[in-house]
């Protein structure tokens, strides 16, 4: 141990070099999963229950439910009469009415016996087997003559199915000319309203026979006027029932799988003091969380992979398996389908237990943070059982029940893909909310030391005010922001407005959304706007190089939106255009200019710019975190209304490089702002002038390519202006942003 | 290598204001072992929480190793070894699973890693019982894994809390002789302990606590002349006249 014998680790250099490498974070995660690997509980719920479970659930259903069918394969009911007489009269009419029935029939029922008879049974247990056969017995349960009141007695008691009362009309010569079938019957038992529509089936079935005959002697016609006959259909969708139920399973399984492990590496490690050591650890506590979040999601999946196996293998030893999914049986498509699904929803349940377990000081406190939870995440579990809820966007960014829902539809192959994409980003986003909430909780001090205070503290208004963002804040502001853009911005679609009135209403949402949320975020915080947003006037070289920018910049980003589009993506983006009546002709230039140009400009910058690019400034890399605005940029400007144009991605990723440099290099969020206004406005004045345009060979909107030789001085004003930002603005370091967020 | 200026916690307790430490200032230098003394509550724990950067202090500072514990945290928890009763082990890992993923939190290399867990598993005896459960681990043996955790990176400052407590007479031994290795291999190292016979022996020099302040700090002989008692248990209550019955029943 003598300081020469050790060839000296120097910590400084050694550890910098792997910090937040995915080999390190891969090696943190599998530390957390050895643990929760071998502990008792964790196997008790990965393997033992589902493997005891499903077979024991599957035995149960073979022996009683399947046994029980077996029993009432033919329905007996009972039928009362008043008097012998009655019954033999009755008795009758039945036998010749089942007779006449037997005879329409006849030809359908030889198809149906060659079918399995198990199937059969599960299938009646569903309700859609052919009809069961049914025995009416009469009887006549009276010494001598019964009365109608106690007819209605026995009926009520449920001795008897229907009580019937037989009247007798005879001619004046005593020839019985009609007999009046009276029935008494319960509405609300089944069996009852069974019995009772047998007995008028088969009533019918001799008084349409008879009338047919006397039409036919008297030779009035050859029947009557409208026959018929009938054939049930069963459901195309087969695989129906167990697609409505999988989702519910999924959030069981992922439950059942997650929590332990979930509560065991946060609360279990505060509980058994181990978590000192990572907090005292040079690591992020993102980094911990994230080998944490990891290691989770692996045993939640492991658990779901285990379960799926146990049902399907039960599945097909009861052999059910063409009844529940079609006789196609399970493709591999669904089944990694249903994985994919199984993984989203797992990933989103891990972040979010992580998220409140973080909290929890003990086991005892965290599992009392879950299980509100769980019967929370039962709710849409169950909602999908209803076949007649829709999945539409304001769905589609409820938590859970988005994902429940786009997991019932991809399985019926019904899903709408940019509702899906809603989901899925919305969903990511508050995955991430969740994590970073975590891991601003996650070893905290007055989590890790009780007695410090309780961790409200945490989202106390600060008393000092600051000059930054946090991210976990900033995620937060996304996932507060993302939905109501979504929302908001359908209903100003659905205004019976005018265009131009619509332009301006969807303006002043964008000043709301964009600069109102971040804006309110920051007072709660007690962050200074002036710092947050950059608001700092820039040197007039600043302004130059972003108007030079401004306008040169358009060309580069139309032209790679271009480049990555089919011929039959633009004849398609033409007929979205023209379904989404984006008729601006009419509006005047000026109008179009604030609502498309100058407000989105100065909302976009101040959120994309200024809120998130400063919070993600504070712990990153200026690089990595003007890339990832930039890119959260891009991705905002995928999402229009219901549609998805991957194609806006790339040109406005580019663009949000750009407006993001800028900002970083001048410290101030005004050049951006310029630049930005400069290049929508210069579009926008493009199209309004487009028909003179496209006497020039030019048409923005038909997407075809620019004159070669314009972009001789757009590339010319590109260098200039990047290099007058390279040089001429590095004298404002003071006000980089960079140089904002250290400790004041 | 460790210096602490002004360093300050308050906290609010149930709208009560408390001053945990109160503007505490002093240094340790490689190779020497400083004992912070004190009855329980006297802010000891959280004075080193705030020197390993595990609570932010409410004002003031502490440096180690050149980097400020406010602004280059993570430099400076790369530097320091941290030993505490408070911390426990992972039940179910190997005292050998449990070095290593040490050495992955700080970042060392495969081939670094498994050296240094053959020198302290020589160093604390830890050879028998290296691929054991942590769970079947008796206190001293579980208590000479976290020696070997803390030191495993070979940080140049070492932090220990209260490091017998809880221990044998065999136990307590091992903490002394590891803490007179530390100093022979110059590592500059603070104890906290309430125990004053104990910190006689392994200590250089003392700094003794009362409630959040430094009242006293020097090495025995300084502390001897200052005050003219012999012990450091004497000078404790000679220091607390109010509440001298409370400490002589503490100590």
């Amino acid at each position: 141990m003598d300081k020469q014998a050790s060839p000296a680790i120097d910590p400084a250099t050694t550890n910098q070099v792997r910090r937040r490498s995915p080999i390190r974070l891969s090696r943190l995660a599998m530390k957390e999963l050895r643990e929760v690997l071998r502990d008792r509980r964790t196997i008790t719920t990965l393997l033992l229950m589902p493997l005891l479970v499903y077979p024991l659930v599957g035995i149960t259903v073979q022996k009683f439910l399947l046994g029980s069918l077996r029993q009432v394969a033919t329905l007996s009911l009972d039928i009362g009469i008043a008097n012998e007489a009655d019954g033999a009269v009755l008795l009758d009419l039945l036998q010749r009415g089942k007779a006449v029935i037997d005879r329409q029939t006849l030809t359908d029922d030889k198809s149906v016996e060659n079918r399995d008879s198990t199937q059969d049974k599960i299938a009646q247990l569903m309700g859609v087997g052919p009809d069961q056969p049914i025995e009416l017995r009469v009887m006549h349960p009276f010494e001598k003559m019964g009365t109608r009141e106690q007819l209605e007695d026995l009926v009520a008691q449920r001795y008897l199915h229907v009580g019937a009362l037989l009247n007798h009309i005879s001619s004046d010569d005593g020839h019985l000319q009609q007999t009046t079938l009276e029935l008494l019957y319960d509405k609300q038992s089944s069996a009852s309203r069974m019995a009772r529509d047998e007995v008028v089936s088969r009533i019918h079935a001799i008084n349409e026979s008879w009338a047919t005959d006397v039409l036919q002697a008297a030779g009035i016609a050859e029947g009557l006027p409208v026959s018929f006959a009938e054939q049930h259909i069963p459901s195309r969708e087969q695989s129906f029932s167990v697609v409505t139920i999988i989702p519910l399973m999924l959030v069981l399984m992922t439950i059942t799988g997650a929590v332990y492990p979930a509560i065991d590496v946060t609360a279990g490690e505060r509980e058994r003091g181990t978590l000192e050591i990572l907090i005292a650890a040079p690591v992020s506590r993102l980094s911990l969380l994230i080998g944490k979040f990891v290691a989770v999601l692996t045993v939640a999946m492991l658990t779901a992979a285990v379960n799926l196996i146990a049902m399907l293998m039960t599945i097909y030893a009861l052999g059910v398996n063409e009844l529940l999914f079609g006789g196609s049986g399970l493709s591999f498509v669904v089944i990694a389908q249903v994985l994919l699904l199984l993984f989203v929803f797992a990933a989103f349940f891990s972040a979010l237990m992580l998220g409140l377990t973080s909290f929890a000081r003990s086991f005892k406190e965290a599992q009392a943070y879950l299980i509100p939870l769980m019967l929370v995440a039962l709710a849409p579990g169950l909602l999908s059982l209803m076949p007649d809820l829709e999945l539409n966007a304001a769905l589609a960014i409820v938590p859970l029940i988005n994902i429940v829902l786009s997991g019932r539809d991809l399985l019926q192959g019904s899903l709408n893909p940019s509702l899906f994409a809603i989901t899925l980003i919305s969903t990511v986003l508050y995955g991430a909310l969740s994590m970073s909430v975590a891991a601003r909780v996650f070893g905290a001090d007055s989590i890790l030391y009780g007695s410090s205070g309780s961790w409200a503290d945490l989202f106390r208004r600060p008393e000092v005010p600051t000059n930054t963002v946090s991210i976990p804040a900033a995620l937060l502001c996304l996932a507060v922001l993302f939905p109501s853009f979504i929302v908001v911005g359908g209903l100003s679609s659905q205004l019976e407005i005018s265009m131009a009135d619509k332009l301006l209403a969807n303006a002043c949402v964008t000043i709301l959304l964009f600069v109102g949320i971040p804006v309110l975020f920051c007072l709660m915080a007690h962050a200074r706007l002036k710092s947050v947003f950059f608001l700092h006037s820039s040197s007039l070289w600043g302004y130059v190089s972003a108007m030079l920018l401004g306008c040169s910049m358009w060309m580069l980003a139309y032209e790679l939106e271009i480049f990555t589009l089919s011929d039959q993506r633009i004849e398609f983006l033409k007929e979205v255009f023209a379904a989404m009546r984006f008729d601006l002709g009419n509006i005047s230039l000026p109008v179009k200019l604030l609502a498309l140009s100058i407000v989105p400009a100065v909302c976009e910058e101040f959120f994309f710019r200024g809120y998130l690019l400063n919070a993600f400034l504070h712990r990153n890399k200026p690089a990595i975190a003007i890339l990832f605005v930039a890119a959260l940029f891009g991705l905002f400007h995928v999402v229009v209304r219901d549609a998805l144009m991957f194609e806006r991605f790339l040109p406005s990723t580019l663009m949000g490089v750009a407006l993001g440099w800028i900002c970083y290099r001048t410290g101030s969020l005004l050049p951006g702002v310029l630049m930005h206004a400069m290049h929508n406005g210069l579009l926008v004045t493009l199209s309004h002038f487009e028909k003179d345009l496209v006497k020039l060979g030019i048409g923005l909107e038909s997407r075809s390519h620019l004159p070669l030789q314009w972009f001789v001085p757009a590339i010319i004003l590109i260098v200039v202006g990047i290099a007058l930002t390279m040089h001429r603005s590095v004298g404002n370091e003071d006000r980089k942003p960079t140089a904002n967020l250290g400790i004041e | 290598m460790i210096s602490a200026n002004r360093l300050s916690k308050h906290f609010k307790n149930g709208g009560q204001h408390v001053v945990a430490v109160d503007e505490l200032t002093f240094s340790v230098q490689p190779g020497e072992v400083f004992g912070l003394l004190g009855p329980n509550g006297a802010g000891k724990t959280t004075t080193l929480r705030m020197v390993l950067g595990l609570i932010e202090p409410t004002s003031g500072d502490a440096v180690v190793d050149g980097y400020h514990v406010t602004r280059d945290s993570d430099e400076v928890k790369r530097r320091i070894g941290f030993v505490s009763t408070s911390v426990g082990v992972y039940p179910w890992l190997t005292v050998r699973e449990v070095l290593r993923f040490v050495t992955e939190l700080y970042g060392l290399s495969q081939s670094e890693a498994e050296q240094q867990i053959e020198r302290l598993s020589d160093l604390l005896g830890l050879k028998p019982f290296v691929d054991r459960r942590c769970a079947v681990l008796s206190t001293g043996q579980q208590q000479r894994l976290n020696l070997a955790r803390a030191l495993v990176h070979d940080p140049p400052v070492l932090l220990m809390d209260e490091p017998t407590r809880g221990l044998d007479i065999l136990g307590s031994q091992v903490v002394f002789n590891f803490i007179g290795h530390l100093r022979t291999v110059g590592k500059a190292v603070i104890v906290c302990t309430h125990r004053l016979d104990e910190a006689e022996r392994f200590c250089d020099r003392f700094g003794l606590l009362h409630q959040g302040t430094l009242c006293r700090e020097g090495t025995l002989t300084e502390l001897r002349q200052q005050t003219g008692r012999k012990t450091l248990t004497e000078m404790f209550v000679d220091l607390l006249p109010t509440e001298a019955s409370t400490a002589s029943r503490l100590f």
